[in-house]
């Protein structure tokens, strides 16, 4: 399962940068604020581990 | 099938998306057509706020979602190879979620938020990268974000 899951590095440097300039911004604006942006990416973040998860498990 | 990542040519891709935002500033001189819908904040969470969603987070999901998994989730589920026709359906539900996520205009979406997602993934594709596209956004949206805030006094 592990060997599965490993991703190449390509991936990993687009996730570290998506976490680096999406995440924690995102977080730190909805902590100091509530807007309903915030929550859309969020979501959209979750949806794009959940495909990554999907195609390393083989599901799609 | 794979996901579209960042390569290794870091410069050469930065410099392709700084250059594209750029292009896309001047098409937006043209005509005033090629906008794309910001994030719907609320003014009152400040500039600092916006400006962080705007140029950062945003590039950086939608990109990440449109012209990194989605393609090739689409081509996994289709069995199908033709590459355009992912490019036409990713930038179609990219002017979607602009229509639907950020209330803007049908014309603006189906205008400016299509050609520019087409735009986005031809270069994905042809740098096997996403940075360029997120700079690409980023610089865009900047400009969209420094008309829409900041008064020039007259320029």
């Amino acid at each position: 399962m592990s060997r599965k899951l490993k991703l190449n590095q390509d991936t990993v440097r687009a996730l570290r940068l998506m976490i680096v300039v999406g995440v924690l911004p995102t977080l730190w604006v909805l902590i100091n604020t509530n807007f309903y942006a915030g929550m859309v990416y969020l979501i959209l973040g979750g949806v794009i581990v959940l495909l990554i998860l999907m195609e390393r498990l083989g599901v799609v | 099938m794979g996901f579209v990542g960042i390569d290794r040519n870091y410069k050469q891709d930065a410099f392709i998306g700084l250059t594209a935002g750029i292009g896309f500033v001047v098409l937006n001189k043209v005509s005033a057509q090629f906008v794309l819908g910001l994030p719907a904040i609320a003014l009152s969470v400040g500039q600092l706020s916006q400006f962080v969603v705007t140029a950062m987070a945003a590039p950086a999901f939608e990109e990440t979602f449109f012209r990194g998994v989605l393609p090739g989730t689409l081509q996994s589920l289709f069995h199908n190879k033709t590459w355009w026709l992912f490019n036409i359906a990713q930038a179609t539900l990219f002017a979607l979620f602009h229509y639907a996520a950020y209330g803007v205009g049908f014309q603006t979406a189906f205008v400016g938020a299509f050609l520019f997602g087409l735009v986005a993934g031809l270069i994905t594709k042809y740098t096997n990268s996403i940075l360029p596209s997120i700079l690409m956004h980023s610089v865009f949206n900047s400009y969209l974000w420094l008309m829409s805030n900041v008064s020039f006094g007259g320029i």
